[in-house]
């Protein structure tokens, strides 16, 4: 290797003057000896204003202290380095800003004395430069998380579609077995009573076999029900009717059941009687309620139906005594095939609350409910007395 | 006269089948749930056990179990009566120790002749 070397003291002038590092050479008691034009620039003061100075007069007031302390600690064991690997380094200007900096040191001995050299860098736009990297990267990281999350949601969203599925199939598969029965059974019965005397027992099960294929209708209207709504092609159609009469009407209708169960309704009306809205659809809404309401009492329970009509707003409210809602499942209520885990016994498609839920909607209505496990349910319905 | 206990929830499925085995010639015990036909079977000693498994307070899992774990109901012959198709759950109910399964909606051909051969086959032991 051939060894660099320069003819005069000029040569090292040169590279102190256009070196594009600042350079500042101190003595062992802290004093500014020698500082190149690039470090009076980098500091805003001019040669004269530093020599002489002590070094920590380019160092923030708060930290002076402890660079003394540094300093003193380097001569005793001088050594080519860097400054303070790994710690941001701030240096200050003579107008008192202060920037961050990279330093590495060197030392020379000159006539017997211990001199040390500091190369100072501004590492101003690199710091920014790390800080926007850094920002950027954690903004990706973000930007990750919340992408894996809303994959996972998507994920769960799919896998919760397929249980629905199964769960339906399932479901459909059951609740259509139950009315079968009664209609296979009752058909097989027909087929033994042939004799002129059984002509009563003949007409019982054909009422059996025509309570059964409504059952099986009405199963199969809340699928399409539900169909639709989700769809959004229901369409109201308004009429005046009477509000009591209908009431009688579905209580009518629902006394096969309510015998069988031999429970009993208590209905009360106060305010109005007369309402504009779609009969088939506030209808569906009363039988869903009332069924369910009997579904879950035990037999010989009651049912309280509480109708409040005045000029503006119809409220119903259908409480039973029954088995109740668990609270921790209470949010699900609104779900699709959602039931509770207290209702696995007893058969039900899960989807007639959605379906009284959904029409409440499509009258602006509102639909809440109050359950205690083992004390009952009560189930209230608000909607607009005059549907426009 | 061949005593029957039949468990089952569903008031119509109930009766028509109650009507079927009495035309039939035997004489019905009737539990509208597992809690009073597990009761009911201790009380009665039926020849044989008819039973559906979804049913409010005790369902006809539980109705096995207890009577199976009972001395004097355990040797009674068992037959679920369910509208669960699934192989897992009848391979579950023959495994807990029911002698056979009726799948809904059955015949009334199919109801009796099961009867009648679970009775048969406890005869022979």
């Amino acid at each position: 290797m051939k060894e660099i070397t320069f003819e005069s003291e000029a040569g090292f002038r040169a590279l102190f003057e256009y070196a594009t590092i600042a350079i500042l050479v101190v003595s062992k008691d802290g004093h500014i000896e020698l500082i190149n034009p690039c470090a009076e620039k980098l500091f805003g003061y001019s040669n004269a204003e530093l020599i002489a100075q002590p070094l920590e007069i380019l160092i923030p007031v708060n930290l002076r202290q402890k660079h003394v302390h540094h300093r003193e600690g380097y001569f005793i064991k001088p050594k080519a380095r860097p400054m303070g690997p790994g710690i941001d380094l701030l240096a200050q200007k003579k107008d008192g800003h202060v920037f961050p900096v990279e330093i590495s040191l060197g030392y020379y001995q000159l006539k017997g004395e211990m001199l040390a050299v500091a190369f100072v860098t501004d590492i101003t736009e690199r710091k920014a430069m790390e800080g926007e990297l850094k920002e950027a990267n954690e903004e990706l990281e973000k930007k990750v998380i919340q992408r894996t999350l809303e994959l996972t949601e998507a994920l769960e969203r799919e896998i919760e579609l397929n249980e629905m599925k199964s769960r339906f199939v399932s479901m459909a598969s059951h609740e259509f077995r139950t009315p079968l029965s009664a209609v296979l059974s009752s058909v097989s019965l027909i087929e033994s009573y042939k004799a002129q005397e059984h002509e009563e027992k003949r007409t019982k099960h054909i009422e059996r076999i025509k309570s059964s294929v409504r059952n099986l209708t009405d199963i199969l209207n809340n699928f399409l029900s539900l169909d639709k709504l989700e769809q959004g092609k229901i369409e109201v159609e308004n009429m005046i009717f009477d509000f009591n009469e209908f009431i009688e009407e579905i209580m009518d209708e629902m006394d096969g059941m309510l015998k069988k169960k031999k429970q009993k309704i208590n209905y009360s009306h106060n305010g109005q009687i007369e309402i504009m809205q779609d009969k088939k659809i506030l209808r569906n809404i009363m039988f869903n309620l009332l069924s369910n309401a009997m579904k879950y009492s035990a037999d010989e329970k009651e049912i309280d139906i509480t109708v409040g009509l005045n000029k503006d707003r119809l409220s119903i409210a259908v409480k039973d005594y029954g088995i109740g809602i668990p609270e921790e499942e209470q949010k699900n209520m609104f779900k699709n095939f959602f039931r509770a885990h207290n209702t696995i016994n007893i058969q039900g498609t899960g989807l007639g609350l959605i379906i009284v839920k959904k029409y409440v909607d499509l009258f602006n209505g509102t639909i809440t409910f109050e359950s205690k496990q083992g004390i009952g349910t009560t189930f209230t319905v608000e909607i607009p007395r005059n549907s426009k | 006269m061949i005593n029957v206990l039949l468990i089952e929830d569903h008031p119509d499925i109930r009766e028509n089948t109650t009507e079927i085995l009495e035309l039939a010639g035997y004489n019905v015990y009737v539990a509208q749930n597992g809690i009073v036909g597990i009761n009911m079977a201790k009380e009665k000693l039926p020849d044989i056990i008819l039973c559906d498994i979804l049913m409010p307070e005790a369902d006809g899992w539980e109705v096995i179990k207890q009577l199976k774990a009972n001395e004097a109901t355990a040797e009674i012959p068992f037959v679920f009566i369910t509208a669960s198709v699934e192989k897992k759950e009848i391979l579950a109910g023959l495994e807990m120790g029911a002698d056979s399964y009726i799948p809904k909606p059955f015949e009334l051909k199919e109801l009796l002749d099961t009867v009648e051969a679970c009775l048969l086959k406890n005869k022979t032991f």
